[in-house]
């Protein structure tokens, strides 16, 4: 559970969240959604410890974030991050990666290796497992980072636009069977971010919406349809929600005469 | 009796060719003086010859000193120390490739060197006296000593390692106006490093008192044991220290090293530091250069100390309101993360008036006052807190994972 109580996070002086009260409960699959610089990452970043906000608190598991050096350490464990765009020890094979990846988060050697096999045959990476990371494409270094996530074992998993960074039709598929599986079988909580809300239209079991630093909406996918009446995609609902403005410009666009 | 002293020689020296590069130096620094002396008469140039050539046996044999220590201690020798672990050996039994005590042959080599100080020559033109034979012997037992005392330090017992860096200190101070006083001190330190010495074998082969290396090795296994996982340590090139594992895993990485010595222990250890400057200074008989030299090293460490603290907190994490955003929402100061600056501003408001109060007010001469001041910002240093670790964990801050890392060796997806 993570439970996020008046946060108010601002760059400078412009505000990105304000005054932001969100309570995600696990296990599921959280999306987080929105147009582009309207806080997702922010959001995310709060969450997972990268950015102290300005205000509020944040709750994991019943434990406050940087409330002690026990409850952070503990909360780390946890939870794990990967951002969008992580850095890779581009000398170092993907296997040593993993490997010391996992063992930082105090998983059991052999268990290790064995997760690690798996990782790289879920992303069509055995061949390259044991290559420098500098040989790998950008769509592979994705899927390393993708598996250092999974390999750390932690239960909450915060992915900041796990589907971006050239990953491959194979790679996106197996992500989001794993992701799905995770939750349901394993009782995982995942938080994601998308900017493409089809990508996560059929893995998402709730779905968090922001506009403008606020929660306009925190639905399953159901629920979103009751709120804004439409029986449509997401991309409609969402377009609704956030921008309800688009809809009418592209109207006014060809109102104007031929394009 | 004979074999066994040059087997024991055969052991103990360094390889053949340091021996004649050493007696080469000195027979070509001897046959130039022998040829100055007969063909231009008492000169200057063979008064400096003869002090280099004196420099020389007194370096040669501190270093011999140094030599008996750091090549037969099994410490110093990773390939050496894991072969030894791996036999049977324990104290009281020979050390297989030679003895880190001295023995007789070592008497020899250093009588041999000292009397090469002895011979009758004094300097015609230079108003300087050559060093005294003794002075040959107690560098190489001065040398000797401190090497054996920081291989103690390593492998406990630390307080006898302490007790005699503290005593070799006082030995090197003293010896500025009372040699025969020196030399017992120098002979006191040097028993009680060799009692340390001994006591050492006892906790062979080390393994939970190493060194901070193996300390934090220590922690990691328990860590490990600690989450039901199975133990492996072993030094690896398969394994990436957590703080190169790149962006996000260094940064919010959920192990953290230990610190590898408490305060108590860095504490003593800057107090033996300053000692030791403190006995090194008085040998400085030009106080105006003392004085100058003093300023710049205090006046240059107490900026690097400063810059440093400040480095090892904020490198990676910046705050979380910029410049202008505290200006503009008139926030300026961020309890939490300007905490960081409290150190560095007292290291330095510390130095500047310990140095103008005890240079222009108290005249402390400064082979006193810059030990003193040194000690002074180390220990404040030491002992300001929060630690790093606490406060990079519980701090406000904004974690920049792209500020400290060295390029070279990640790939930053796109």
């Amino acid at each position: 559970m993570i439970q996020l109580t008046g946060i108010t996070q601002h760059y400078g002086v412009r505000p990105v969240l304000r005054n932001l009260d969100v309570r995600i409960d696990g296990p599921a699959v959280t999306a987080i959604v929105g147009p582009n610089g309207m806080g997702k990452t922010t959001l995310l970043s709060v969450m997972s410890g990268v950015l102290s906000p300005q205000s509020g608190t944040v709750e994991i598991d019943g434990l406050i974030r940087r409330s002690s050096v026990d409850a952070e350490l503990e909360i780390r464990r946890r939870v794990v991050f990967l951002p969008d765009r992580p850095w890779l020890p581009k000398h170092r094979t993907g296997r040593e990666f993993l490997l010391s990846v996992g063992s930082i988060y105090g998983i059991e050697i052999e268990h290790l290796f064995d997760h690690a096999d798996r990782l790289f045959q879920l992303f069509n990476l055995t061949k390259e497992s044991d290559w420098p990371i500098r040989s790998y494409s950008n769509g592979q270094q994705k899927k390393l980072a993708l598996a250092s996530a999974l390999i750390t074992e932690a239960h909450t998993l915060i992915l900041d636009e796990p589907f971006g960074g050239g990953l491959d039709p194979a790679g996106i598929l197996a992500l989001k069977h794993v992701l799905r599986r995770l939750s349901r079988e394993q009782g995982y909580l995942v938080i994601i971010s998308a900017p493409a809300p089809e990508i996560i239209e059929d893995l998402a079991d709730n779905f968090v919406v922001l506009r403008e630093g606020r929660v306009v909406a925190q639905e399953s996918m159901d629920g979103l349809r009751r709120l804004t009446g439409i029986r449509g995609g997401l991309s409609e609902m969402l377009a609704k929600l956030t921008s309800p403005e688009t809809l009418d410009n592209i109207d006014h666009y060809f109102q104007g005469g031929p394009a | 009796m004979r074999l066994s002293l040059r087997a024991s020689l055969r052991q103990v020296l360094p390889r053949p060719v340091y021996a004649a590069l050493a007696v080469i130096c000195l027979l070509s620094i001897e046959l130039t003086w022998f040829l100055l002396e007969q063909f231009a008469g008492p000169n200057t140039l063979a008064d400096q010859l003869l002090l280099i050539r004196d420099t020389l046996i007194v370096g040669l044999l501190t270093a011999y000193g140094v030599y008996r220590v750091v090549s037969f201690h099994p410490l110093l020798s990773p390939d050496y120390l894991r072969w030894l672990k791996a036999t049977p050996w324990k104290r009281g039994v020979p050390l297989p490739i030679g003895p880190v005590h001295p023995v007789v042959a070592d008497a020899i080599v250093v009588l041999a060197f000292s009397a090469l100080l002895a011979d009758s020559r004094v300097l015609s033109v230079l108003p300087v006296s050559r060093p005294p034979a003794i002075a040959g012997v107690m560098a190489c037992l001065l040398a000797y000593a401190t090497t054996v005392t920081m291989m103690v330090w390593f492998t406990y017992p630390r307080r006898l390692a302490y007790l005699a860096s503290f005593v070799l200190a006082a030995s090197v101070q003293v010896s500025a106006w009372n040699p025969p006083a020196a030399i017992v001190l120098l002979l006191a330190g040097w028993m009680v490093a060799q009692v340390g010495l001994s006591l050492s074998w006892e906790h062979f082969p080390w393994d939970h008192t190493l060194n901070p290396g193996d300390r934090i090795k220590q922690r990691w296994k328990q860590m490990q044991a600690h989450s039901g996982a199975v133990v492996d340590d072993d030094p690896s090139p398969d394994r990436v220290p957590a703080s190169e594992l790149g962006w996000p895993f260094g940064p919010l990485s959920p192990w953290v090293p230990p610190a590898s010595l408490s305060h108590a222990e860095q504490t003593l250890i800057v107090a033996m530091f300053c000692w030791w400057l403190h006995a090194a200074l008085v040998h400085v008989t030009n106080k105006e250069f003392l004085q100058g030299a003093g300023m710049m090293f205090l006046g240059y460490g107490t900026m690097i100390l400063a810059i440093k603290r400040l480095a090892r907190y904020g490198v990676n994490h910046a705050s979380p309101l910029n410049f202008q955003g505290r200006l503009l929402k008139l926030r300026w100061i961020v309890p939490g993360y300007d905490q960081i600056f409290v150190g560095p501003l007292v290291i330095v408001f510390a130095a500047a008036t310990l140095g103008y109060f005890g240079r222009y007010w108290l005249q402390i001469p400064p082979a006193m006052l810059i030990p003193a001041i040194t000690v002074c910002i180390l220990w404040v240093s030491i002992w300001i807190g929060p630690s790093p670790e606490k406060w990079k964990l519980t701090a406000p801050v904004r974690i920049v994972h792209g500020a400290a890392i060295n390029k070279r060796n990640y790939d930053q997806l796109s």
